[in-house]
């Protein structure tokens, strides 16, 4: 048997890894190599002169030492860091706790799961358009500006400023990702033999321990997959932050500044901004696995 | 007792229908000011339009080529998650059933690319994409397809991990070749995961912005989103022309939503599937 | 474990080589692919895109030859889909250059054709008689772009209020004094128009040196008015770009010198910024609200009550006397008072500075506060990269826009753009873009000399301490005007462009 599937393995894979390498693979190793180069976009320039050659081109760490020098580039990740920080909390317990409700009640279940869905189905351009316009004109003249219904400062003009547009920004995702999340968890609390759960009334449990020995290992696989969903869409979040803020005030998530670093010099520096997206690169991938690592041995012990 | 439970059932109720209000709001909105012209929107955004004036919605329409980019997009759409699928499900299986060293590293390799971020690859893509003449519709698919691979043969290789392998020796016993066994005995298996597949797929590339802008920039055919970033860019130097942005906005985004709440079903089984069997 | 090590150590080999195929084979050595058209424009004016593509069909239909057309608005993604076409096999042979400041990436990659090497005579002609102070140059000798048109900006007026608020006054007599008038009597004039909004208290002014009385009453027109100065306060461009221009005007003759710019100069620039500070200080302390008077707070940044769109509506409802933008508002005026376009008049910004303030060759206080920022926003630009047939068309293409009856008559009629190439009689159809023209008739412009510094600059560091720092405060001392002389100047040295650090 295993020798039939041997057999086919490569045709059946073939046009993956084709595709594969030439999609994402080797655009990502020219991506590395350019990062090592005085790359400008359409030239490369090097020591006053210009040239189409990569190879002569090289300047070994510069870019990757000025990344870390950009003072923008660090602003930067420091926000990324803040706003997944913020966001990843709030999501999850937002869609746990709908989760709860929701599992608990009879009718309707399917219309509200339905509507708290719907969110998810909008493109990041066109929410944040609508985002936009809510947190510049609904909240700040209509509800809580200075002459709305109340006064709340803190939601007023989020927009403008450098805490508040990261509020604005965890409100818009929340928004949008909680919906999903909600279902996962969902499926993983109905996942979860009722009879723990008589077994432990039984022996006199109550609701609260019920929740904690019960109901929260056993969603660790769930718990797993929404921690990793959203974090790493949290951290590459950026069609919201253009619409939102465009990066005024220093509101600049690291996708936004990769994309902009060109734009902030003359010559554009792709080289750099190309040495930031590695960078990023490998800072996703260290977080998200060892997220990943994490959660799956806390997994292995509930 | 029961009152306890009836107290609990209402304050549930409550909570759940104030937070659906909430999350619809801004759909609400949306629909409200597609219908108002622009010093309504300012002055009077979260009442109902004065007239429900369609002209507002015939002009974005007109704007962002309603009929050209939706059928452009759509055909994208169902051409690049079609390709997805059948190309993901087939590595992911012949992963699974072939358990050498080969297999395992690539799969980690199909995998680990699901955290490179767009902005890595993006400028040498286009490079190499204008070199084989990519910069185009067709170019777009391969890089749809491309980029959907990673999260397709995830879901696909653990879907398959849980299908016992005697179903296929049976058959292959009985003297099947390779195209039936997967097409009339895998593939109707993995009907659940085949959903999930295409829902998520068909949902960021129908959204997606930046790729579109990339490879197409603003040729005469336009995606969807991107017509409608095109719309914003060209019809305001400064401020917003949210008189145009509503109307397209709500147009473009009423096709999705009416997929969704036919297939609801499918899409919450789906998702759900999706997420546990990894 | 070994044996997926080797494997992917093979994998990574076998990727890595494929790589460096690519990397080699880069695009200098790409056979350009099929064309299906024979000039390819990018252009980046966003006002007239309609316009522009009908002129490019009348063009196709006149000549017969087809143009591939790129249209974007000017805003800030514009540069990333224009390095996209420039790295592509199939190269824009026209392209825009908005300014000095976009100059310098296709300057340094030799992609722009200096104008003095064309071909085309009638072009070679055209390019030459591009007026000194509009030209496109790093260095005052290449030449580099074809101007789109000219603009201008100043503070923009309604003659029909300036009537009603002065009924005894013959109306272009008191425009044309104003105009000539110097900052004492300009700053006295708005105090009293002040007065008179909130109090009604009628008195008499004096400008260039005549005198004029307030009407005694208020009209139904001038009962709007809540303030004299209709800012856009969450715009950082309208202080630190356009209103930091004017006072370069009186450092620099034009962005080039600006450009390289020594030390000392950008020193002996302090005086000039004070006196900036100290205009903008006045400016934004006599502003416009939409329903009293509006001051420098938090509400005075916010993009809801005071962006663009919002000062032009509170100028255009008539709540304020002056708005400080230039012709490109025409469109958006006109969109909520027409009738307002046929009487509007542009008047120069003024600042109180001295004599010793101005380090211009050339340049004196009266001529100075007499003068408004006049330039080309964007150029037609060659691409240095295309094939010389491609460069042919182009050069013929742009010939036919300037020079031939179709050409001109879209640019004045359909674009209402200035053309740079006015004849001395040209009347316009837009009373701002008259206004401009006299002044350049006059020769009473200033250039665009923050061209000469970097966007980062005027907007990101200049701009954004102003909005931040001070558009917020209630109260600017002098040493507030000086810290941020201070600072400018300091930041100017740090952010110059590469090339010029060597001086």
């Amino acid at each position: 048997m295993n020798i039939y599937y041997k057999k086919w393995f490569f045709p059946l894979i073939g046009l993956a890894f084709i595709l594969f390498l030439t999609v994402i693979l080797i655009p990502f190793v020219v991506g590395v190599f350019y990062s090592f180069t005085a790359w400008k976009g359409t030239f490369f320039f090097k020591n006053n002169a210009l040239t189409y050659n990569p190879f002569s081109a090289i300047v070994g760490f510069d870019n990757y030492i000025a990344a870390i020098n950009n003072e923008k580039f660090c602003n930067a990740f420091l926000y990324t860091i803040k706003f997944t920080v913020i966001a990843v909390i709030v999501i999850n317990i937002v869609a746990l706790v709908f989760a709860l409700i929701l599992t608990k009640i009879n009718q309707g279940a399917g219309i509200f799961r339905t509507v708290f869905f719907m969110p998810n189905l909008l493109g990041g351009l066109a929410l944040g358009f609508i985002w936009k316009f809510i947190f510049e004109i609904i909240f700040s003249k209509v509800f809580f500006g200075p002459d709305g219904l109340i006064a709340i400062d803190a939601l007023t003009n989020m927009t403008q400023g450098n805490f508040k547009p990261l509020l604005a920004l965890v409100i818009l995702v929340v928004w949008q990702m909680a919906g999903y999340m909600m279902l996962i968890y969902i499926t993983g609390l109905n996942n979860i033999p009722t009879d723990l759960y008589e077994a432990a009334k039984i022996d006199g449990a109550s609701n609260f321990q019920q929740f904690k020995h019960i109901t929260l290992p056993m969603l660790a696989p769930a718990f797993t997959i929404v921690f990793f969903l959203t974090l790493a869409s949290c951290f590459k979040l950026l069609d919201q932050n253009i619409a939102l803020t465009n990066g005024a005030f220093d509101t600049r998530l690291l996708a936004l500044q990769i994309l902009r670093t060109p734009s902030d010099t003359s010559p554009p520096n792709y080289g750099q901004a190309q040495a930031q997206a590695v960078i990023f690169f490998v800072l996703i991938a260290i977080v998200t696995l060892t997220q990943v690592i994490l959660t799956k041995r806390k997994e292995v012990e509930m | 007792m029961p009152s306890k439970n009836n107290f609990g059932k209402i304050v549930r109720y409550i909570v759940l229908i104030i937070m659906s209000l909430y999350t619809l709001s801004p759909l609400a909105l949306l629909i409200l000011n597609s219908f108002k012209s622009q010093v309504e929107i300012d002055s009077s955004p979260t009442n109902f339009p004065t007239t429900w004036n369609f002209k507002y919605l015939i002009s974005a329409m007109k704007q962002i080529n309603f009929l050209q980019s939706f059928f452009i997009t759509l055909i994208i759409t169902i051409i690049s998650v079609t390709i997805i699928t059948l190309i993901s499900s087939m590595a992911a299986w012949a992963m699974v059933r072939c358990k050498t060293k080969l297999s395992f590293v690539l799969f980690l390799m199909f995998v680990s690319a699901m955290l490179i971020p767009f902005q890595s690859v993006m400028f040498p893509l286009i490079h190499l994409a204008d070199i084989l003449n990519l910069k185009n519709i067709p170019g777009l698919i391969i890089m749809y397809s491309g980029f959907g691979l990673s999260l397709s043969v995830f879901l696909y290789h653990g879907f398959i991990k849980s299908i016992p392998k005697s179903i296929e020796e049976a058959a292959i016993i009985d003297g099947a070749n390779i195209f039936q066994l997967f097409w009339h005995i895998l593939f109707p298996l993995l009907k659940p995961i085949t959903i999930t597949v295409i829902i998520l797929n068909s949902m960021w590339i129908w959204n997606d912005y930046l790729l579109p802008f990339l490879v197409l920039g603003n040729s005469s055919t336009k995606t969807l989103t991107l017509e409608l970033y095109f719309a914003k860019m060209q019809s305001s130097q400064f401020g917003s022309p949210w008189e145009l942005i509503f109307p397209a906005v709500l147009v473009s985004i009423i096709p999705i939503i009416v997929i969704f709440l036919l297939l609801q079903k499918h899409f919450v089984k789906g998702i759900s599937a999706g997420a546990i069997k990894e | 474990m070994r044996k997926s090590i080797k494997i992917s150590g093979l994998l990574m080999l076998v990727i890595f080589i494929a790589s460096l195929l690519f990397t080699g084979c880069d695009s200098s050595g790409v056979s350009a692919s099929k064309k299906d058209y024979d000039l390819y424009i990018f252009s980046s004016k966003g006002e007239i895109t309609n316009q522009f593509e009908a002129m490019c069909k009348a063009y196709e239909t006149e000549k017969g030859i087809k143009i591939k057309l790129y249209q974007i608005g000017s805003g800030t993604d514009h540069m990333e889909p224009l390095r996209i076409e420039m790295n592509s096999s199939n190269k824009p042979s026209i392209f825009s250059i908005q300014g000095l400041r976009e100059l310098n990436e296709w300057e340094t990659s030799c992609s722009v054709m200096d104008l003095n090497t064309a071909t085309v005579p009638e072009f070679i002609n055209l390019a030459n008689n591009i007026p000194e102070n509009l030209k496109l140059t790093l260095d005052g000798k290449a030449n580099y772009g074809i101007p789109y048109n000219i603009e201008g900006y100043g503070y923009i007026v309604d003659k029909q209020m300036v009537t009603e608020l002065f009924p005894s006054a013959n109306v272009d007599k008191l425009i044309n004094d104003i105009k000539l008038s110097s900052y004492d009597e300009f700053e006295k004039f708005v105090i009293a128009v002040d007065n008179y909004i909130k109090n009604n208290t009628s008195t008499k002014v004096i400008l260039n040196s005549n005198s004029y009385e307030l009407s005694k009453t208020k009209t139904n027109l001038t009962k709007n008015l809540t303030g004299v100065f209709s800012v856009a306060g969450a715009e950082r461009w309208t202080y630190s770009d356009h209103m930091m221009n004017v006072t370069l005007g009186a450092i620099f003759k034009n962005p080039a010198e600006a450009r390289n710019a020594t030390d000392e100069k950008l020193d002996s620039m302090k005086g000039a910024l004070t006196k900036y500070m100290k205009a903008l200080d006045f400016k934004t302390s006599h502003a416009a609200g939409n329903e009293g008077a509006l001051s420098r707070g938090a509400d005075f940044i916010n993009t809801t009550t005071c962006d663009y769109n919002k000062a032009i509506q509170r100028f255009a409802q008539n709540k304020a006397l002056f708005i400080k933008q230039g012709n490109w508002a025409n469109t958006n005026i006109e969109k909520i008072n027409p009738e307002m376009t046929k009487r509007l008049v542009l008047l120069p910004v003024k600042m109180p500075m001295a004599s010793s303030d101005i380090k211009c060759e050339g340049m004196n206080v009266e001529k100075f506060n007499s003068s408004i920022p006049v330039y080309v926003p964007n150029y037609f630009a060659i691409n240095n990269l295309v094939s010389p047939e491609e460069q042919k068309l182009a050069q013929e293409f742009l010939v036919w826009l300037n020079t031939s009856e179709t050409g001109k008559h879209y640019i004045t009629n359909k674009f209402d753009f200035i053309p740079y190439n006015a004849d001395k009689n040209l009347v316009l159809k837009d009373s701002i873009n008259d206004s401009i023209l006299s002044y350049v008739n006059e020769n009473k412009t200033l250039p665009a000399a923050y061209h000469g510094i970097t966007e980062t600059w005027s907007k990101e560091v200049v701009g954004l301490e102003l909005m931040e720092k001070y558009m917020t405060k209630p109260n600017w001392t002098t040493s507030d005007y000086e810290n941020l002389a201070d600072f400018a100047i300091k930041k100017w040295k740090e952010l110059r462009y590469p090339d010029c650090i060597n001086h």
